[in-house]
């Protein structure tokens, strides 16, 4: 609770947040509110532009695309398939990222052995090892969403191990071991809610980057499969798009990328400075 | 990488001939390709001919991979170190600039530019300023490296120096036209992070007593900002520089995918895309490698120019 109106003191991450919200529960419930099926494709009414132009076909608000599929739909469903597959990577990231970060608290050697498997990783570009893992598993929305946890877990283990080895050496840890608590009481009860903050503050971050990195391999056809909407594959034809003059399908699905990836981002600064106790 | 590839799922054999082969025809393509051997055996095989410089040969078409990077070097090469360069370039000074007029338009600008620079996906770019300035105003080409009746002369590679080596500056013009937009948006991602680090690491050096000495001694504002604060403000800049080469190798890779840039991040994507095994093994290594020692440079780097830091 403290936290929240704390945040509402930062008006910016507070309206980032706001945005996140708006679109979560828009892509929650795109079956229901979305005017056509974003499947059903029409050649006739291909390219159809948005509302504000005279040539509008009534009932498409933001214009179709080059199958005559409803943009407005298609973005919608795209939110859903777009958020999902960007926040899910980041749940699994960060479970398994703070689990190896915890080993330290229990034995050196694992967390040596950890520690050395997360170097390995990091000795790829993060978008390079995606697309070998992708090439490997084959291409699809689950895959892809394995590939980008993968990539991102060195990441969380390493900053969770680096706050996890400072909180070790605060008194009340010492405390806690003398009073003869076990490991797993030591790490539930006192080292992850300490941590948390930080996590927290960088997930916010991850599921940003994860956006782009769906909407890349999205784009380079190795994400969702089609004719499942989602934001970056609908741009994947847009070249051919351009040169027919539309510009709906090529501008808004980035427009949506683009703002959810600010938001994301925004909400992480905002977070960091409402969970920061010396800034007050 | 080597392990990942054989493990997971999926058969490069029926890739490779398609999904109306015969059982005889896939028997015969993993003698071929020696994956009817034991893992292990596979590993030394292809460790020992890698340190012979052999890169394998391509499921897809039998091409060698090693001389197949080689063609495609040169242009990610080109691309990637004029993108550095103009991040650089103005990144540095977008920074300085948000930081000595910190709170005011200037500031908010550079922060807002790339605020937004770190939210919007490479592709996008690319294909936002691919519609602008090649559809709408037909000024820049729409992709490629070069028009079709352009000559690839040596001895580098690098079409832009190439053409001025063979004083020919209508050539290096017109590679340079095809360099113009792939580089702005490969660069865009890159000057982000570059302003910002700048610029806060321009507020910290600011704030410093040192700072204040020297204005106290009567030295121009100028004099200040490029002679005392900013040699120092560069220290993290180094590492940033450093860090921008991996995103930057991913960036590439799409890219060049949006500007039909015939370089390795391309072929990556072709590779990935026909699930050409000893070919992404071979494109991957090679990512890592440089990454690995634009690391091990970027630590040697930092030490040199700070030299609070004693490198063990």
């Amino acid at each position: 609770m403290r936290v929240i109106r704390r945040l509402l003191r930062y008006p910016v991450p507070a309206a980032a947040g706001l945005i996140l919200l708006a679109f979560a529960v828009l892509g929650a419930l795109a079956p229901i509110i979305a005017p056509h099926d974003p499947q059903a494709a029409d050649l006739g009414r291909r390219l159809a532009p948005g509302s504000w132009s005279e040539e509008a076909i009534p009932g498409f608000v933001l214009g179709t695309d080059s199958l005559g599929r409803d943009l407005l739909s298609r973005l919608l469903h795209g939110a859903r398939a777009s958020l999902t597959m960007a926040l899910s990577p980041v749940l699994i990231s960060v479970a398994t990222g703070v689990l190896l970060g915890l080993l330290s608290l229990r034995s050196q050697r694992l967390d040596d052995i950890a520690m050395r498997v997360m170097d390995l990783l990091f000795a790829f570009p993060a978008l390079l090892l995606a697309l070998a893992i992708v090439a490997a598993l084959g291409p699809g929305a689950t895959n892809a969403v394995v590939a980008i946890a993968i990539t991102d877990i060195p990441r969380v283990a390493r900053l969770a191990r680096g706050q996890v080895l400072t909180v070790r050496q605060q008194e009340y840890i010492v405390a806690a071991t003398s009073i003869g608590a076990g490991t797993v009481r030591l790490a539930v009860k006192h080292v992850i809610p300490n941590i948390l903050s930080v996590i927290v503050v960088y997930s916010s971050l991850l599921a940003g980057r994860a956006l782009l990195t769906v909407a890349g391999l999205g784009y380079l056809g190795l994400g969702v499969r089609p004719p499942q909407p989602e934001w970056g594959s609908m741009l994947s034809d847009s070249r051919q798009l351009m040169l027919s003059g539309a510009w709906e399908p090529v501008v808004l699905p980035g427009v949506a990328i683009l703002i959810t990836v600010l938001a994301f981002n925004l909400v992480g600064d905002g977070l960091r400075d409402a969970l920061d106790p010396r800034l007050s | 990488m080597f392990i990942l590839v054989r493990v997971l799922p999926g058969d490069p054999t029926m890739i490779a001939l398609g999904d109306y082969a015969t059982k005889e025809q896939i028997a015969e393509a993993r003698t071929r390709m020696g994956l009817d051997k034991p893992l292990p055996e596979q590993y030394v095989t292809w460790l020992a001919s890698i340190a012979r410089g052999d890169l394998g040969i391509s499921f897809r078409n039998r091409e060698a991979v090693a001389s197949a990077i080689t063609a495609r070097l040169p242009a990610t090469l080109e691309l990637g170190l004029f993108a550095l360069v103009l991040a650089v370039m103005f990144g540095l000074p977008a920074g300085v600039l948000g930081a000595v007029y910190r709170g005011r338009l200037p500031d908010y600008i550079v922060t807002g530019v790339a605020l937004i620079g770190l939210a919007m996906p490479v592709f996008w770019i690319g294909l936002m300023l691919l519609m602008v300035f090649s559809v709408e105003l037909n000024l820049l080409p729409t992709g490629g490296r070069s028009s079709s009746s352009a000559v690839l002369r040596g001895p580098t590679g690098f079409l832009v120096l190439d053409n001025l080596l063979h004083l020919d500056p209508h050539g290096a013009w017109e590679a340079l036209r095809y360099l113009a937009l792939p580089t702005l948006v490969l660069a865009w991602y890159p000057f982000a992070t570059v302003a910002r680090i700048t610029r806060s690491g321009m507020l910290d050096v600011i704030r410093q007593d040192y700072i204040r000495t020297a204005r106290s001694k009567g030295l121009g504002e100028r004099r200040v900002i490029t002679r005392h604060a900013l040699k120092n403000a560069l220290i993290p800049v180094v590492t940033v520089v450093g860090l921008s080469i991996g995103p930057l190798m991913g960036g590439a890779v799409l890219t060049e995918y949006v500007f039909s840039w015939p370089g390795l991040g391309r072929y990556t994507v072709e590779v990935v895309l026909a699930r050409d095994f000893p070919a992404i093994q071979a494109v991957i290594l090679l990512s890592a490698a440089v990454f690995t020692s634009v690391n091990v440079i970027t630590d040697v780097v930092y030490a040199m120019v700070d030299p609070r830091i004693v490198y063990r």
